[in-house]
């Protein structure tokens, strides 16, 4: 199916949830627009599955979430409103992987060629007799994703549906995401793996213990407000006590590598120095570094 | 209000493709029918020189005894539900439709549908049988009429097993418990509690189902009134069942 998605925007308020003592959600609001993919990370138990399932309503709190307006229940046909994965199990162990989409789409009048033909798309044609009790774990996310294609709807919820897949499933699913985005459907998607996220995400948000601690496009997100610059020259030494001077932190190494002075600043002071700069070279953070930093700041864009 | 009607018919649809693309249904429907068969023909020849044994009474009889339908169908009925929450379809089955309640009532006509369905076969194989070892009985017509009366009535008792054993699917957190106590309750507490002593013991669920069958309840002293009043009691307890697990299915995090 290549033809346009009814743009549909997610937007979640207040979302909250608590396990006895332990809050697993707190407060969190957010917005999928439509044509992006927007993307959760953070760490085991920081909230990510709890607030796609609370958005879903398979996990009751206070909050709520409207698709395109309106409470996913309020759709006639939600269907074709949500296509859902949430991780394994996804499928009944003794039913085939073609029976298993036969039954989901039952009642609504989708093609059979539909289903043999999203059965294609993930590659396993040849396995679809089979029961996912012999699949490996690619397999049934391949099984899981269909499930979620299933209907073609304007929005993908996919919970770590990067887990177990291997490099060809990592790139079928990137393209997928990126068509699904194309043709203005929604994508929320929750995941860990950040180099992928990075390549596939428009949108991230950041999680910790329920929160959202920071917002943004990717870009934004991962290098956050401290710019980076790698410098080479004729006189490291020299070059880097005059770029501390000048209020830049200079991190110790075999290389010059300037934190808080932009590549035009650290070019100006050696060109004051009068040293032969030989490679300058602004440093790009990925997520998965500025995750590992953990240094977020309450950047625009959280909670919106 | 139209648009609701024809989500819930595409739920019932999308529920009863579940059940029939599963061999443990098959499985457990054709092992009813299996076992009934034999145990009926031996209850038939076990009556067949009693005085006043008719097609039907015997068939009413065979039927009160058939402890391998009970077990099947309630095996079927927790299946449905627990196989559904412990694989992740339910809540795909869910997000189908607007509001769990619905998904619940899909999953309810469709259950009892395939339990009232393998309860009419079954009456008919044991009416078959029933008849054959009896001779006939007193004509076609006659055993038409029975067929239709024994069949509504074991359709309806089976749905109500069902519908029994699908709320103690949702209720209880594992297949085993869930197991232990749809089984437990009619084969094990009830008869326990029966042979204590006591009329009351007629009101509980599974003996008021069994009495709809035929010969009553204790409590009436006419044996119509006692077969609508076991009905009565044995349709609220299903409904009260079906409406407990509807609540737990509203309610629990998935």
């Amino acid at each position: 199916m290549t033809d346009a998605l009814p743009p549909i925007t997610v937007t979640a308020t207040g979302l909250t949830k608590r396990y006895g003592d332990v809050a697993a959600v707190r407060e969190v609001s957010l917005t999928a627009v439509a044509g992006r993919v927007t993307v959760l990370v953070g760490g085991n138990g920081a909230g990510k599955s709890t607030t796609l399932r609370l958005m879903l309503g398979l996990a009751h709190g206070p909050g709520r979430t409207l698709f395109g307006g309106r409470p996913l229940r309020g759709h006639l046909e939600p269907w074709g409103v949500v296509g859902a994965f949430l991780g394994q199990p996804t499928a009944h162990p003794r039913r085939t992987a073609r029976s298993h989409l036969r039954v989901l789409a039952a009642g609504t009048g989708l093609p059979r060629a539909r289903r043999e033909e999203l059965l294609e798309l993930v590659g396993l044609t040849g396995s679809a007799g089979r029961t996912p009790r012999g699949f490996s774990t690619g397999m049934a996310q391949r099984l899981g994703i269909a499930t979620a294609l299933l209907h073609d709807p304007s929005v993908l919820v996919l919970d770590e549906p990067l887990n177990g897949l291997d490099p060809d499933g990592v790139v079928l699913l990137r393209t997928l995401l990126r068509r699904h985005a194309e043709r203005g459907g929604t994508v929320l998607m929750a995941s860990h793996q950040l180099d992928e996220v990075e390549r596939v995400a428009d949108v991230v948000h950041v999680m910790e213990s329920g929160r959202i601690v920071s917002a943004g496009p990717v870009t934004d997100v991962a290098q956050g407000d401290v710019e980076r610059t790698l410098v080479r020259s004729d006189d490291d030494a020299r070059l880097a006590r005059e770029l501390a001077a000048r209020g830049g932190t200079v991190e110790e190494g075999p290389e010059v590598v300037v934190h808080g002075l932009s590549a035009r600043e650290v070019a100006t002071v050696a060109r004051d120095l009068d040293v032969l700069v030989t490679a300058l070279v602004p440093l790009r953070r990925s997520l998965a570094e500025r995750y590992e930093r953990r240094a977020w700041t309450e950047e625009s864009g959280v909670g919106s | 209000m139209r648009g609701g009607a024809r989500l819930l018919g595409a739920q019932t649809r999308h529920e009863l493709a579940k059940l029939l693309t599963l061999r443990g249904t098959w499985w457990s429907g054709g092992l009813a029918v299996a076992l009934a068969a034999p145990l009926c023909w031996l209850t038939a020849h076990a009556m067949s020189g009693e005085p006043g044994a008719s097609v039907d009474s015997v068939t009413r009889l065979a039927l009160r005894t058939s402890i391998p339908a009970l077990v099947c169908v309630m095996v079927l009925a927790v299946g449905s539900v627990r196989a559904d929450v412990d694989s992740g379809v339910w809540r795909l089955s869910t997000l189908r439709v607007r509001g769990r309640s619905g998904a619940w009532t899909a999953k309810s006509v469709a259950v009892t549908s395939v339990a009232a369905g393998l309860g009419i076969v079954i009456a008919m194989v044991e009416l078959l049988v029933v008849a054959i070892v009896l001779g006939g009985g007193d004509g076609i017509e006659s055993l038409l009429w029975s067929g239709l009366a024994i069949g509504g009535t074991f359709a309806l008792v089976m749905a109500g097993w069902a519908a029994l054993g699908m709320a103690a699917g949702a209720l209880l957190p594992t297949t085993g418990a869930a197991l232990a106590v749809a089984l437990g309750l009619p084969l094990v507490i009830e008869p326990a509690l029966a042979a204590g002593g006591g009329r009351w013991a007629d009101l509980l669920p599974f003996a008021s189902g069994f009495a709809t069958l035929g010969g009553g309840s204790s409590l009436f002293d006419d044996p119509w009134i006692g077969v609508g009043g076991s009905a009565v009691l044995f349709v609220s307890a299903a409904v009260a069942a079906v409406v407990a697990g509807g609540w737990r299915a509203r309610t629990a995090d998935l």
